[in-house]
This record gives structure tokens, C-alpha cells and sequence, in this order.
């Protein structure tokens, strides 16, 4: 089960809104898609500088797998607070602990409803398992 | 990646988009050097130094639901086009974005030749591409990740389609197997009618290849020209083309950033000129959150700076063998994207014009310094396409 202290994308991310802040970081199904359980497959992250601006659904970073770079998409709209540092330089940190060491971006949310977005249950019938 | 519901056509602008919120900065992870162009993972690593036998390949077959398409429209093939790089990339760009169609496939080469670089890809960690751009030559930044490529005498094939698609279904490296294993039965069929061609001939072959031919009439698999729609194309027979899997390579290099100097194990390998056996074909995706394009490079000829890599055709005979390949590459992967009897055989039609438009607008931004630089405006720009 994964957690469900926080919601979840169709695009495999997930958010959890802790005070003010939004945490923002990618699901284990979407880390094994990238690499398939191989975490040195993943050879890049390009994540924003803290002050950006985005909005739901839109691209706010990249990561790449050995064959494939794809989009890391924003669950809500804000402004970025923070990426984390220890990201780009350590990409297994994405495999060993997707869910609290391998967030990826604060945001300061507009909106705390996250209404639109899947439960923990809900993600795991999207993703059939 | 899912569709966000429909969205506004809009013509492109013709000039970077504004950045959002005016603080657009990046974190610049390419300052420091890329940990897979330079030194491959341990595990990659010990991959490169096993002797063992590979192990037999898995056929991955084409899953049920690829096969009951879901996308019943016919899918034209776009016509193949030589044009510059720019051009090139931006139609691609066009491609994944759905402006040329829902599902697209298309074969190019590049006029004149150019190299192009990986997504992430510093230019200062690819010194022959670095040189090239120095010299005056064509450079160009790919959507698509992985190593710098050189196109001279290769030929390249793109095909897009909705994330959602069933050729792109599970794992990135299923979507891989799937699309090699119909590029190789499209080489080895034009291998073959290559072997027979009265233009062409086993002479007019890589010799590397020849000991590995035989007649059609000799052969075991028949070309894979019109594959049943329920099964995965035939493979040839090893170890002519294969995945490479845990087979060291004599082509892999440390240190270039090219992609023909480094591999994974699905990449499509083929013996190399001096018979090891050394990458063909380079591979990559760029996957949005609605669509994704997939890139492929085939190596046809030696090439300048890519001696130890495998190779098709003897130089002069290019010219001819080139439209032959391309022609069973299309009708090899189309079936993919678009299953019989859907719209088979596969007809050409024109690019659609809005995609015409956009490739025509978009096209000097995929050779302008900002993105060879990858400076954050030139980055947004792209991002924000998807957004149109």
C-alpha cells in the first residue's frame, strides 16, 4: 500500500501538503518504469531554481533514464521553494526511498484542495496494482 | 502521461515564449560531467567485461491489447524528407506534439549531414561535435535523451503516438524491445533483398554481414514486410542482428558523448567491421505527459568519426540502398502504431500543413546557441510547447 498521506498524478506523481508547503517527488511505480528496478539506469534529473512560478500539469523538470527522458509534472500550481540538492548527484536515492528522502520540489501552493488527484487507493487501480 | 483534455489550437510564435513567473533559472546539471557519458555505472561496467554467453533472448511479443488497436483512424506514413537539421527536429517536435497526426512515423536523413546532441548533453563533454560546431558545421539539440549522434550516411526514423498507446505500454525498456525487435526484421529484410538486388548485390554489402546472409530462398525467417497482427515480427536469425544485452561491444568508447560509443542492453547490435560484434542502431525517447516520440539513428555506411561501429552497405552503394531500407522499415513498423487491418498497406501522405508551419517556425531554435547552451529561456521555450 502506498501511502496515503498525500495524493497522486496520473502522470505517476505525487504531492503531500505538509503546513504550508506542497512536497512534491515521484512514485515508486514511475521509478521502476524508468529503470526497472535497475537504479543505475537513471543518469540524469533536471530540476528548477527555488522563485519559479508553475502550474498544475506543466513540466517543471526532467529525468532521464538510459533510454528515455521524461517530464516531471507539477500536481499544483506555486511557487517553487526548494529542489532538492541531493537529488541530481544521487539518483538512487529515487529507488531506495521515493517517498520522504527522494522529494524532489517544495512548492508554495495557490491552493491547498487537491480534490483532483488520486487517493493512494485510487492510484494503485489506476496503475492495476 | 496522461492528456490534459483538449487543448486551443494556436499557430507558434515564431520567438521564444516568455518565461512564466520571470524567474525561470534552472538548476545546471550539466555543470558537472554527465555520469554516464563519461564512466558508465558499475553495473554497466560488469556487464562490458562478461565472456559469459548471453543469455537467450526473450521474445516480447506485442501485448493483446496492441493488437486490438485503439486507435482505428488510418495513419498515413509522412513522406521521407532530407532537409537540415533544424527542420528535422522540429517537425519531430511537431510529431510529438500531435500536429502531424495522432500517430506518426517517419524516416529522414540529414542535408546537409549534421550531428545532433542528447537532450541533457553538454556540447563541452562531445569534443568531436564541439569541433564540428567550430568548423562551421551543423549542430543541433535533440528533445530525445542519450549520446551525441553523427548523421552522415545513417538513417534516422521517428514515430510518435499518445502515451497511452499500447506500443508504449509497462516498462520504457518493453517499449524498447518491442520497436528493436521490428527494426531488425526490417534490416534483415532489406538485407536480403539487397542480396538479390540487380543494383546491389552480397558485394555491395558491409562484409562484416556477408558471411551471415544467405539467399531469401535460403533464409529461415521471410521478410517482415506484412507481419501478422497478432504476433511480434520475426526476428533474424543470430547472430546477425540481436539485442545486445550482456555482449561486450567493439564499439563502445569512454569519454566521446557519442551514442554509438556507448550501449545498453537493448540496443540492436550487428557484427562490426571487424566482425565483433558493435552497435547499429541508436535509440531514444522523449516522453511528455500526453505523447511520446521515439528516435532512432541506423548506421549505413562507416562514417567519419564512428569507425568501430557496425554498418549496412558499402559507401557507394548508399544511395540505392537507403530508400530500399526505409521502405521496410515503414512497412515494418507501421503495424506497430497502427495494426491491419486498420490501414494496410500503409499509404504516404503530405505532412499536414500545421505541422508544416511549426517546423518551418520552430526550426532555428533547435540549432540556436541558447539551446545548445541550454540556457533556461531556450528550455522553457520547449516546455512550454506542450503547453500551446
Amino acid at each position: 500500500m502506498r501511502p496515503n498521506d498525500r495524493k497522486y498524478t496520473k502522470t505517476h506523481e505525487w504531492v503531500k501538503i505538509d503546513g504550508d508547503v506542497a512536497l512534491v517527488g515521484i512514485t515508486d511505480h514511475a521509478v521502476n518504469e524508468l529503470c526497472s528496478g535497475n537504479e543505475g539506469d537513471l543518469v540524469y534529473c533536471d530540476l528548477p531554481e527555488s522563485g519559479r512560478l508553475v502550474e498544475a500539469g506543466e513540466s517543471f523538470g526532467e529525468i532521464e533514464s538510459v533510454k528515455a527522458v521524461s517530464d516531471l509534472n507539477a500536481p499544483v500550481s506555486g511557487e517553487v521553494l526548494e529542489a532538492n540538492p541531493a537529488i541530481e548527484d544521487h539518483l538512487e536515492i529515487l529507488s531506495r526511498d521515493p517517498w520522504n528522502e527522494g522529494w524532489m520540489i517544495k512548492i508554495k501552493p495557490k491552493s491547498k484542495n487537491l480534490d483532483g488527484l488520486m487517493s493512494a487507493a485510487d492510484y494503485e487501480k489506476f496503475i492495476g496494482k | 502521461m496522461t492528456p490534459a483534455g483538449p487543448r486551443p489550437a494556436r499557430a507558434p510564435s515564431g520567438a521564444f515564449p516568455p518565461s512564466r513567473g520571470g524567474a525561470p533559472q534552472r538548476r545546471r546539471a550539466h555543470f558537472r560531467p554527465p555520469r554516464r557519458r563519461t564512466a558508465a555505472p558499475p553495473h554497466r561496467r560488469t556487464a562490458a567485461r562478461c565472456t559469459a554467453a548471453p543469455p537467450a533472448t526473450p521474445r516480447l511479443p506485442i501485448p493483446a491489447a496492441a493488437c486490438l488497436s485503439t486507435h482505428p483512424a488510418p495513419m498515413p506514413l509522412l513522406p521521407h524528407l532530407d532537409a537540415p537539421a533544424g527542420y528535422q527536429m522540429a517537425l519531430d517536435e511537431a510529431c510529438l506534439l500531435g500536429l502531424a497526426g495522432e500517430l506518426c512515423l517517419r524516416t529522414y536523413t540529414f542535408a546537409p549531414s549534421a550531428w545532433s546532441l542528447g537532450f541533457f548533453q553538454d556540447l563541452a563533454d562531445v569534443p568531436a561535435a564541439n569541433a564540428a560546431l567550430s568548423a562551421g558545421y551543423p549542430v543541433v539539440r535533440r528533445a530525445t535523451g542519450g549520446g551525441a549522434i553523427h548523421h552522415q550516411r545513417e538513417l534516422t526514423f521517428s514515430l510518435s503516438a499518445p502515451a497511452a498507446h499500447p506500443l508504449f505500454a509497462g516498462p520504457i525498456s518493453a517499449s524498447y524491445e518491442r520497436i528493436h525487435h521490428a527494426v531488425a526484421a526490417a534490416i534483415h529484410a532489406a538485407l536480403l533483398e539487397a542480396l538479390t538486388h540487380p543494383a546491389l548485390g552480397p558485394q555491395s554489402l558491409a562484409p562484416a554481414l556477408r558471411p551471415h546472409l544467405r539467399p531469401p530462398a535460403a533464409n529461415l525467417p521471410a521478410p517482415a514486410t506484412a507481419p501478422s497482427p497478432r504476433s511480434s515480427p520475426t526476428p533474424p536469425p543470430d547472430p546477425l542482428l540481436t539485442l545486445r544485452r550482456t555482449t561486450p561491444l567493439a564499439s563502445d568508447q569512454p569519454a566521446t558523448g557519442l551514442c554509438f560509443h556507448d550501449s545498453s542492453p537493448l540496443d540492436l547490435i550487428a557484427p562490426g567491421p571487424t566482425g565483433a560484434p558493435a552497435k547499429l542502431v541508436g535509440s531514444a525517447q522523449r516522453r511528455t505527459r500526453s505523447r511520446i516520440l521515439h528516435h532512432g539513428s541506423i548506421k549505413l555506411a562507416p562514417a567519419d568519426h564512428e569507425p568501430a561501429v557496425a554498418t549496412l552497405i558499402q559507401a557507394p552503394h548508399l544511395p540505392t540502398f537507403l530508400p530500399l531500407l526505409a521502405h521496410h522499415l515503414t512497412q515494418t513498423l507501421h503495424p506497430l502504431l497502427s495494426p491491419p487491418p486498420n490501414s494496410h498497406p500503409p499509404t504516404t501522405a503530405p505532412i499536414p500543413p500545421a505541422a508544416t508551419h511549426w517546423a518551418t517556425t520552430r526550426a532555428p531554435l533547435f540549432t540556436s546557441p541558447a539551446l545548445l547552451s541550454r540556457s533556461p529561456s531556450a528550455l522553457q521555450s520547449l516546455r512550454q510547447a506542450d503547453l500551446r
